[in-house]
């Protein structure tokens, strides 16, 4: 049915992209060292979810974010999932994304990941597959968020006639989950400035949410608080700071210090509990590649409840018994190396030389805890429109999950789409395009 | 038991007017089971607000700005202080001590100090202590004291292949060794009896506490150390930081003093 009724949207499609331009919606990316700025091509063709099926994901979903939200609790404080040893110790401490300067602290209301963005697939056999977790600053909800704007206005008819869960209330969800933690003051997003990847992101949701867009130039920390300056010199006190910015570059007294992005102190004051700084610093340590594997254990330890979504079926070559199987199934399986991010480290078994597997597999076994290995999982194809008409690629979903009192999850996401008939990947740096998703009603 | 009157002098020389300063300073002792201070005085300038936070390692640490233009920034800490009341201090559960049996940046073995360590025959039996004791001795006997060849982001295995450094490569190196050990060990920055410049030596854990070599000297540490702070490695324990504007060169002077107090 959704399909015969969005040929009136399709035929729009070019109109959808000149509008997504002239609103500047671009990301940005450096290549030998200069930064250019790239449209990011939308496709029509949304895709589609179930009404019944959106609320399986949801509820995984939920339940995912909820556990490693205590997850984050528990590893920079008590530390009970240590001591029980459900996960090894050495996987938190020797991992990059655990900050030793998080330690002991609990952000206002106990959240971590207020904004986390869960990647899945749909694979072959039907089933949702988790194949990372983002919770750190994960950036894409502007993109169908505008898109749905700018479709609606092409194409009236089209959501006239179609009941699809509208996604423009995603800057609600948002303003809400910064308020609920906000410690008294504005609240602010915070940007690296004009050259960063996400900056039309940045400052759509700012000017959606209508709270301050502002850059370390506009705040500071003085005796126990965070200020923004106005123009005027005008000082006024900040509470919650959606910071855009990885923790590494926030404060360059406590992370890097040749951090110029950063504002001094703001992560001292953060330890006080004078303000909020949204997501968490030190959430890397719960979307750590290594760290995937232990999620549904996770679930289950602090939550008592059977993980709802799947992750692709992972194996640790540092326990015995998965090294026996990475052994014998090699050929079948991806290996990736947890230290490394961005695609990079990530090798098929049956893409080796005899000379490199033996080489591969000397390493696996002195280093063992550097690999996770996963069975290489055939998703879906979604169709596109190209010139040539409609072709099949691969694509993935970011949902949002919003967390204040509880998580919420944002009815839409972020649909991204590989342009290359022979790849996997669909990262917006690779030329991947967007579409809208899109939640039934009924 | 001693009581020690201490005194750190730091101060900052900058050859033209910065602003905007901001720093962290990590420079006063405090109470545990081996030490009790019993006055303590700290004095900034400039300053614009100065305020007083403990770190993710329980030190105590004070932060603050001097926004207005200055070519001078002199921190003192001074006090009096209990030391010797233990040869101990009490240690967590093991299970959250995880972070100091991994080597650091600094730590990290290279092959100089991977060779050292495995021609090195651990003793078998004994606790952390006695192991860390062997490994102190053999450092000593394999590694001299010396000024100006290191600097503040000489690594453990750098030092080692120059052969000579100053308290804080010691530091670095037996951390390494110990945790090549399996020994859980951490860093400590602090002040020794005598006149001069700060101090570094380490603690490693044993039974539950953690005990105080100070491979520099090659001995424990008892009564004439204060300490100031611990981490997992010098970066852990900073005694001041900054980060101002301006292009000022800045050159920093450091005098420690540290003497019996008369009864």
């Amino acid at each position: 049915m959704v399909e015969t009724l969005n040929v009136d949207l399709y035929d729009r499609t070019d109109t959808v992209n000149e509008l997504l331009a002239r609103y500047g919606v671009k990301f940005g990316i450096y290549k030998n060292g200069t930064f250019k700025e790239q449209l990011f091509p939308f496709d029509a063709v949304p895709r589609v979810i179930a009404k019944e099926e959106f609320a399986y994901l949801e509820r995984g979903l939920k339940q995912r974010v909820w556990a490693l939200n205590l997850f984050l609790k528990d590893i920079y404080n008590e530390k009970k999932i240590l001591k029980d040893k459900v996960v090894p110790e050495e996987f938190i401490y020797a991992s990059s994304g655990y900050l030793a300067q998080c330690e002991g602290i609990v952000p206002p209301k106990g959240v971590y990941s207020h904004i986390s963005g869960i990647d899945l697939v749909l694979g072959k056999d039907g089933v949702w597959y988790i194949l990372e977790d983002n919770l750190r600053v994960p950036s894409g909800a502007s993109y169908p968020m505008i898109a749905r704007e700018l479709c609606r206005r092409s194409s009236p008819r089209t959501f006239q006639s179609i009941s699809v869960a509208d996604n423009r209330n995603y800057a609600a969800i948002l303003k809400h989950t910064l308020d609920y933690v906000n410690t008294g003051g504005l609240t602010v997003v915070m940007t690296p400035g004009r050259y960063n990847a996400a900056y039309f992101e940045h400052s759509y949701l700012a000017e959606r949410m209508h709270v301050p867009l502002v850059t370390c130039n506009d705040l500071v920390v003085e005796n126990d608080y965070l200020y923004f300056v106005d123009y005027d010199g005008k000082k006024e006190r900040v509470g919650a700071v959606y910071r855009r910015i990885s923790d590494e570059y926030m404060d360059p007294m406590n992370f890097k210090k040749e951090s110029v992005i950063g504002i001094p102190h703001i992560f001292d004051i953060y330890r006080k509990g004078n303000v909020a700084l949204v997501n968490a610093p030190g959430n890397g340590i719960a979307d750590d590649k290594g760290i995937y594997y232990f999620v549904p254990k996770m679930i289950r330890y602090y939550l008592g409840e059977e993980p709802i979504l799947h992750n692709a079926p992972t194996y640790l070559p540092y326990y015995e018994a998965d090294m026996e199987y990475v052994l014998e199934k090699f050929d079948k399986l991806v290996l990736k190396d947890v230290a490394e991010a961005g695609g990079y480290g990530v090798v098929f078994g049956n893409s080796m030389s005899a000379g490199q597997k033996e080489d591969f597999i000397a390493l696996l076994k002195r280093e063992p805890r550097r690999f996770i290995a996963q069975e290489v999982i055939d998703f879906c194809d979604l169709p596109i429109l190209e010139k040539e008409g409609r072709v099949e690629r691969k694509a993935d979903l970011r949902a949002f999950v919003l967390t204040s009192e509880k998580p919420v999850v944002w009815k839409s996401g972020l649909t991204r789409f590989s342009r290359n008939p022979d790849s996997f990947i669909v990262n917006s740096s690779q030329g991947g395009g967007f579409k809208d998703t899109w939640v039934l009603n009924q | 038991m001693k009581t020690l009157k201490y005194r750190y002098y730091l101060r900052i020389d900058f050859d033209r007017p910065v602003t905007q300063h901001s720093f962290t300073v990590r420079c006063m002792p405090q109470a545990d089971d081996r030490q009790m201070p019993l006055q303590q005085n700290i004095s900034i300038m400039p300053k614009e607000f100065l305020r007083e936070n403990r770190d993710s390692f329980d030190n105590a640490y004070f932060f603050g700005r001097a926004q207005n233009p200055h070519t001078l920034f002199e921190v003192v800490s001074e006090g009096l202080i209990r030391t010797g009341l233990s040869n101990a201090v009490k240690a967590q559960e093991t299970y959250r001590l995880g972070m100091f049996a991994l080597q650091t940046d600094y730590t990290r073995p290279g092959t100089g100090l991977r060779a050292f360590f495995d021609a090195l025959t651990v003793p078998a039996v004994g606790g952390s202590v006695e192991k860390s004791l062997y490994l102190m001795e053999k450092l000593c006997a394999a590694f001299s004291y010396a000024q100006g060849k290191t600097d503040i982001s000489t690594t453990a295995e750098q030092a080692w292949r120059l052969g000579c450094g100053v308290c804080q490569d010691y530091s670095h190196i037996l951390l390494s060794l110990c945790r090549m050990a399996g020994i859980k060990a951490r860093y400590v920055a602090g002040m020794l009896i005598g006149e001069g410049l700060s101090h570094a030596w380490i603690e490693v854990e044993d039974g539950g506490y953690w005990y105080g070599l100070d491979p520099t000297n090659g001995v424990r540490v008892a009564e004439d150390h204060i300490k100031i702070s611990h981490g997992r490695d010098y970066a852990d324990c900073l005694l001041n930081q900054g980060v101002f504007t301006g292009t000022a060169q800045q050159k920093q002077t450091v005098s420690v003093s540290v003497e019996e107090a008369e009864h």
